[in-house]
């Protein structure tokens, strides 16, 4: 009884002890949490509606898309314009419609009358994406993560994607600024096959710029893709990529516009082909054939043409192309009788280097080349194109369609190539 | 516990110690009699069309660009409806399932005056003003974009919660100019849904689902052409579907459509239907009988259960689709007048 009265005691101190806990809580807030919802909304309302050029706007419709620039300007009277210049709003273009701030469980921005430039990627009937009923599946209502008055972190409602918005410089126009853009947009054309990515020293092939999807093949089955946005500055990747211990997301285009620099000192960077790979990767899907030569050069090919008059043939075109294992010197040749037109193929294996290309001559299987190589002229011609050459690319980095190259061992034998389909 | 109460009713009711005495004496029957007044005070406050349900809506800003559009809406639906037309979207006010865009602002001014002319002013004319005050819906929902099933390949048009909301889909499509179009995206789906709300509300006749029984298929009707739905008795081939959508169709298709419309109609439904390869689906049936046998039933029910004459209301509303422009001219004239407001 004694023991039961002592444990009376102990519990009846710990329920004293716990209530009184309950009563010394304080109210860590000022104000009720509807209160603070309201003042929020109020504010990213006013900072939203401040920024009298606008806010750029890094939009990812969903995680694995690629992201769009927008420029929005919010009217304090409720009308948000939106400027958009990509894919899927190809001629520069200024939308309206309304915007708002709506407490959803937070403070919510919603763009909630139909603005093409915005809601194209959340129309289901746009003909986008995964076509019709789906479409881009974007967001049109964002959570605001983080407000200030230079910058919101939002969050796509639905798709809860990572979504930036900072405010426009005030001096700028809009249209420059997509002007701005397609400077950096040049370095993912259609025509280049490939990007390098360097992180201090190493390198990964990036493909698919052009989609805005970049794929890099990785030690694992399947290569990583990784979306980006292009901006009037540079790219940013959807999320960071981490290579060789260095994680990288944003990069910075150079002066001369060839290259993307994640810093200033370049460990981490990305850069266009250098010429040789942009020959040999673009031979899949064109041909590159001999327009000027040196004079060295255009001695052998006046005997490979009278070596083929000899035989009532004349030379139509020599040019590069691919066969899938190798690349071949395709020798056009017609009948200067009946006008029809054949080919010799003769291969060599290339390979790029640092500093040009080696071509080794491997031999020829098909009828015409065993034809043709009896012929006069081209036995040197074959031996004069299995060389070492440096290689420049006459017209463009970005999408060079002009190449010279030179003998290293002998400079003065050199000739021109042009890119044909 | 009673004794707490009753000295609570003493005090605020100023109760005379006599009169407090008898409720002591008595306290379990007054506290039944307190309790059923509490009730009856409740009751008291419902469905009044005097104070607007919608309490929580922010005061119109006149400085906002949409303030005319918004005092139109407060003068034409909210307060004679009690209606909040909604044409400003949000996600959560929607149906998740699917992918939607918010309805044009353009478009969201001509849905509102074309449906004030063509669905709630023809219900006037013939129901007279209180009917959709009592019956009508208290939400209107405009989507830009069709809420699409690309699994099944079909969309939906519009749907009706609980008597209360309509939401109507594709008002981007919107062409006041097109009165097939406008009838098959909008207004066949408002009669269509409101017909929901009144048979949720007074049951329709058991008979009518014995016509077509045993012809309903929910889960393969978007397969049937309209051939084929006609020679079963079905005005459509989604009143194929269930019973209830049948007779809303029914409803639908009888206000909206054109006696031309209704012609080819009874003549599809008088001949064996053809399915999509163009095969002849025999049937035991006589399409055109069943469907002017479930038009009378409609015809009676509404008569007999709404007062609501049925052919009165479908010739208003042909009389009104031919007054859609200078409806439309109206309405805007209206809503600008309301920019006075702001100045």
């Amino acid at each position: 009884m004694k023991k039961n009265r002592y444990l009376y005691v102990l519990l009846s101190g710990l329920i004293l002890i716990l209530s009184s806990c309950v009563r010394t809580e304080e109210s860590l807030f000022e104000e009720s949490a509807a209160l603070r919802l309201n003042r929020a909304i109020a504010n990213d309302r006013k900072l939203l509606s401040s920024a009298d050029n606008g806010w750029v706007m890094e939009y990812f419709p969903t995680n694995g898309s690629p992201g769009f620039v927008l420029l929005i300007r919010f009217d304090s009277s409720g009308i948000a314009s939106i400027a958009a210049k990509n894919e899927v709003t190809p001629m520069y273009d200024i939308s309206t419609g309304t915007w708002n701030m709506i407490d959803d469980s937070g403070p919510v921005l919603t763009f909630d009358t139909y603005n093409a430039a915005l809601h194209v990627f959340s129309d289901p009937n746009s003909g986008y994406g995964q076509g019709l009923g789906i479409g881009l599946a974007g967001d049109y209502e964002f959570i605001i993560m983080n407000a200030s008055e230079t910058e919101f972190t939002l969050k796509g409602k639905k798709r809860g994607t990572n979504i930036r918005l900072y405010r426009f410089p005030e001096k700028k126009e809009w249209r420059s600024y997509f002007a701005d853009v397609n400077k950096v947009n040049a370095l993912f054309n259609v025509n280049i096959p490939y990007l390098h990515l360097t992180v201090n020293g190493s390198r990964v092939m990036l493909t698919g710029g052009h989609s805005h999807i970049f794929n890099i093949e990785t030690a694992s089955d399947y290569p990583v893709e990784i979306p980006f946005i292009v901006t009037d500055e540079g790219i940013r990747f959807a999320q960071p990529f981490e290579t060789n211990g260095v994680s990288v997301q944003k990069f910075r285009l150079s002066d001369d516009g060839n290259s993307l620099w994640a810093d200033e000192n370049a460990i981490a960077k990305i850069e266009l082909p250098l010429p040789q790979e942009f020959f040999v990767a673009t031979l899949q899907t064109k041909k590159w054939a001999i327009d000027t030569t040196s004079a060295g050069l255009r001695g052998i090919i006046d005997s490979v043409y009278a070596g083929l008059n000899a035989v009532n043939r004349t030379l139509v075109q020599l040019d590069f192309r691919d066969l899938s294992d190798s690349v071949a010197l395709a020798v056009q040749v017609k009948s200067t009788a009946t006008g029809v037109t054949a080919i010799g193929r003769f291969y060599y294996s290339v390979k790029p280097t640092e500093d040009g290309i080696e071509f080794a001559y491997k031999g020829t299987s098909d009828t015409g080349g065993d034809v043709l190589r009896r012929l006069s002229g081209f036995s040197e011609l074959l031996q004069a194109l299995d060389a070492t050459f440096k290689i420049d690319s006459v017209n463009s980095t970005l999408n060079p369609s002009v190449l010279t190259l030179e003998n290293t061992a002998d400079t003065s034998l050199w000739f021109v190539l042009k890119q044909r389909l | 516990m009673t004794s707490v109460i009753l000295e609570t009713l003493k005090k605020e009711y100023k109760l005379t110690n006599y009169e407090y005495s008898l409720m002591r004496k008595n306290s379990k029957i007054w506290l039944l009699i307190w309790t059923a007044a509490l009730f009856s005070a409740c009751v008291r406050f419902e469905d009044s069309f005097t104070d607007s349900i919608f309490v929580d809506e922010p005061e119109l800003d006149p400085a906002s660009e949409l303030y005319p559009f918004d005092r139109w809406l407060e003068e034409n639906y909210l307060k004679p409806y009690n209606l909040d037309f909604r044409y400003r979207m949000q996600d959560k006010g929607s149906d998740m399932d699917y992918n939607l865009v918010p309805a044009k602002l353009e478009n969201s001014l001509e849905m509102a005056i074309l449906v004030k002319h063509l669905w709630f002013e023809a219900y006037n004319d013939v129901a007279g003003p209180d009917f959709l005050k009592q019956h009508g819906p208290r939400i209107i929902h405009l989507i830009g974009s069709a809420a699409y099933k690309p699994a099944l390949q079909t969309m939906v048009l519009g749907t009706a919660e609980a008597g209360i909301k309509i939401t109507l889909y594709n008002c981007n499509e919107l062409n006041p100019k097109n009165i097939d179009l406008l009838n098959e995206y909008y207004f066949e789906t408002m009669h269509h849904e409101f017909a929901h709300i009144l048979h949720q509300k007074k049951t329709y006749p058991k008979e009518f689902e014995t016509f077509s029984a045993g012809y309903y298929d929910p889960s393969y009707w978007q397969e049937r052409t309209d051939s084929e739905a006609a020679s079963l008795g079905f005005a459509s081939p989604y009143g194929s579907s269930q019973p209830r959508e049948d007779f809303v169709e029914i409803i639908a298709n009888y206000i909206v459509k054109d006696s031309v419309w209704w012609t080819d109609r009874l003549r599809m439904a008088s001949q064996s239907g053809v399915n999509r390869d163009g095969q002849v689906v025999d049937d035991p049936l006589d399409g055109q009988e069943i469907i002017e046998a479930k038009i009378d039933m409609c015809r009676k029910w509404l008569k007999e259960s709404w007062d609501l004459d049925l052919d009165s209301l479908r010739r208003n509303v042909t009389k009104r689709q031919l007054q859609i422009d200078s409806a439309l001219i109206e309405g805007y004239k209206k809503i600008d007048e309301y920019k006075n407001e702001q100045l």
